[in-house]
This record gives C-alpha cells, sequence and structure tokens, in this order.
C-alpha cells in the first residue's frame, strides 16, 4: 500500500505542470482571485465574502438549511476551465488542502454536500462545483467551493486532472480565507 | 504678405513634421508609458465550441410549466432545431450568456428554431424579475424545473449546460459552462442544422 502511494505521489510529482499564476484583487472590497493556467487546464479560485455566499442561499429560503451546514467552511467561487485542444476530466475527490498546519485533507465534495442537503430535503446542489466531470473543449464548470478553514487562514491547493487517462497536478500557493469582518 | 508666404509654407512642413513625430513615434510610446502595469484579467469571456454527440441520441421528453403557467413539452417542438439551456439566476455565465441566446433566437426568427431555457429551482418570481434585468430581454420560453428532475433525467452536471436538439428529436450537439451563442461558429452550425 505504502508502495503504491509513493508510486502515486511520484507519478504526481514528475507530472506537476509548468503553470502561469495571477493574483487579482477587487479594488473596493479587496478580495482576492487566484487564477493558475497550463498544461490544458486554468483554475480560479476567488474570495467571497461571507454575506455574499449567504445571500445566494437566503434570497432563495434556504439559509437555515444549507448555509447551517456549511459553518466553519470558508465558501470560494471556483472556475474550473479546459484550455486545451482535447478533453479533460478532473475528480474533487483526488483535490487536497494543505492548511496552516502543514496537514493535507481532503475536499468535500459536492456529491457529500448533495446528499447531506437531500436528507434535509433541499435540492441546490446546483451551487457547489461539479465534481466529476470531463470538460470537453471549450467547456468550463463553475460553483462554490466550501473548504473547512478559520478566518484569514492560508492554504494550499493541490488539484489534480487527466488528459488522454494521464495524470497532472499543480498547488495554487499561499490562498486565504477572507478575514473576519472587525 | 507674397513675401511671407514661402516662410509660413516652410513654418508649416516643420510643424507637419513634428507632428508626425509626435504622431508616429511619441505617441505609441507615450501611450505605453502611460498605460497602467500589464495585468492578467479573470477571463470572463464566454467560449463558443459546441461538442458534436456521436452518434446523436434521443432527447428526452419533458412536460414544464413556463412563465405563464403554461405547460410545454419537449416533444412539441419536434421539426425545429431546439436550443435547450439550463440556468440559473446565480450562476454568472448563465447571466452573460442569456443575451446572446436572444440575439441568436432573433437571427432564427424566420427558421424552424426554439430556444428553451430550463430555470433550475428558483421561484416564478425570482426568474420573472430576473428576466427583466437582461438585456435583450428574452423573448423565448423560460421553463421552471422547481424541483430539479428535468435536468437530473437529462444528466446536467453543472450550470450553465445547453443542449442541440435536430429537428428529429435527437441531441446533436452538447455544452458546458457559458457560451457566446450567437457567434457565427455556432450559428454556422446551427444552420447547417436547420438544412438537415
Amino acid at each position: 500500500m505504502q508502495k503504491r502511494l509513493l508510486a502515486f505521489g511520484l507519478i504526481l510529482f514528475l507530472n506537476s505542470a509548468h503553470a502561469d499564476d495571477t493574483i487579482t484583487t477587487h479594488s473596493t472590497s479587496g478580495l482576492k482571485t487566484w487564477k493558475q493556467t497550463g498544461k490544458g487546464i486554468s483554475v480560479e479560485i476567488i474570495q467571497l465574502s461571507p454575506e455574499a455566499a449567504e445571500a445566494t442561499y437566503s434570497s432563495r429560503d434556504l439559509s437555515s438549511l444549507i448555509y447551517e451546514s456549511m459553518r466553519g467552511y470558508c465558501v470560494f467561487g471556483s472556475v474550473v476551465r479546459n484550455e486545451s485542444d482535447t478533453a479533460l476530466t478532473y475528480h474533487v475527490v483526488d483535490w487536497r488542502v494543505v492548511g496552516s498546519d502543514g496537514r493535507e485533507r481532503p475536499l468535500r465534495t459536492k456529491s457529500q454536500w448533495v446528499a447531506d442537503w437531500k436528507s434535509k430535503g433541499v435540492n441546490f446542489g446546483w451551487s457547489i462545483l461539479p465534481d466529476d466531470i470531463t470538460l470537453e473543449v471549450g467547456d468550463w464548470s463553475l460553483g462554490y467551493t466550501p473548504i473547512k478553514l478559520a478566518p484569514g487562514e492560508r492554504f494550499n491547493l493541490i488539484y489534480v486532472w487527466r488528459i488522454h487517462g494521464k495524470l497532472f497536478t499543480n498547488t495554487l500557493q499561499n490562498l486565504s480565507c477572507p478575514a473576519a469582518p472587525s | 504678405m507674397e513675401n511671407y508666404l514661402p516662410i509660413l509654407y516652410k513654418i508649416y512642413l516643420a510643424l507637419l513634421r513634428q507632428v508626425s513625430l509626435v504622431v508616429i513615434v511619441l505617441m505609441p510610446a507615450l501611450a505605453l508609458a502611460q498605460s497602467p502595469a500589464p495585468t492578467i484579467p479573470v477571463k470572463t469571456d464566454l467560449t463558443y465550441t459546441l461538442t458534436a454527440v456521436n452518434p446523436r441520441t434521443p432527447a428526452k421528453d419533458f412536460s414544464l410549466i413556463d412563465l405563464d403557467s403554461k405547460i410545454r413539452h419537449l416533444s412539441d417542438y419536434r421539426g425545429k432545431v431546439v436550443l435547450l439551456n439550463f440556468w440559473g439566476s446565480w450562476c454568472p455565465p448563465c447571466r452573460r450568456e442569456m443575451p446572446s441566446m436572444e440575439r441568436l433566437y432573433q437571427a432564427l426568427k424566420s427558421e424552424p428554431f426554439i430556444v428553451l431555457a430550463i430555470n433550475q429551482s428558483e421561484s416564478l418570481d425570482l426568474v420573472f424579475a430576473f428576466t427583466g434585468e437582461i438585456d435583450p430581454t428574452p423573448t423565448f420560453p423560460m421553463l421552471l424545473d422547481s424541483k430539479g428532475e428535468v435536468s437530473s433525467q437529462w444528466n446536467v452536471l453543472g450550470l450553465p449546460m445547453s443542449f442541440i436538439i435536430d429537428k428529429s428529436g435527437h441531441v446533436a450537439y452538447r455544452a458546458m459552462g457559458g457560451r457566446e451563442f450567437d457567434h457565427p461558429d455556432i450559428q454556422n452550425k446551427l444552420r447547417a442544422l436547420l438544412a438537415e
């Protein structure tokens, strides 16, 4: 098992893709957007104020059911684009967050959120980034990515994708959850 | 005065040279110097590709109400090319692509073509208010999939997602993510379907 994990890690290391990173800061809110483009994919993580994320749900009378389940999570906007000339696949279950404690942990996927909400009689899975998808040429997906983080906490996001079955990985570094309002 | 004319002409030519120098050489340099540091903006462009579905698959029929509470069945549109779009008002690319869908609808008004925009899990009031914010205002049918049953039946994984259905009721193309639907590439594909 350990050997298989080491082999998987080695494959990921060898296929670590070169990428261009950009950071933009919203002129009035100060909220940041991180974008990384390389090896046929772009991944964009957008800071949201807790109020903005909550408003999406509260305006649909879903606040108490959904937003309560997100307590303790920092909600980001996320966009994944196929920038290549062929199909690519990603599974959020393969992605990892490295928090300020240096430990890797998985993200809670859309399927997990939807299963939780459906058990409470709510159907609003659309809001979460599709977690298991093939993006054809020109396709892109978007949605919220809630990550368990403290306000202001910094983290890295390791994401993984496949093109023609070949595994690639990259890391968006030094992202952060917006600080709590003072 | 006549004696001064050659001198004035020379001054005029000299000035012209200066102005040319400014326009041809200095202006671009000044423009470069004054432009803000290059930033790579967040890519918000809609794309214009469609993925062909091979072989074409039969489009699953559905019955949904529109904003006038009229029941519409997909099968009612057999014989027309249908752009079926799944959307939500909270979804930025859904909002951005909607005007291009209306422009496309208008461009193909004289053809057997229809746009059906299926909203996901939002109230009639919210959808109605949203359509009023879109310019040009959508005139094609907006349908309400309040329980997400049709999107589930159609295996819609995220929003927006669109399908193009041919006149015989088969899915010919699909697209995940926002599109500029009146782009010539998309219009050409649709016109080819209309010609089948």
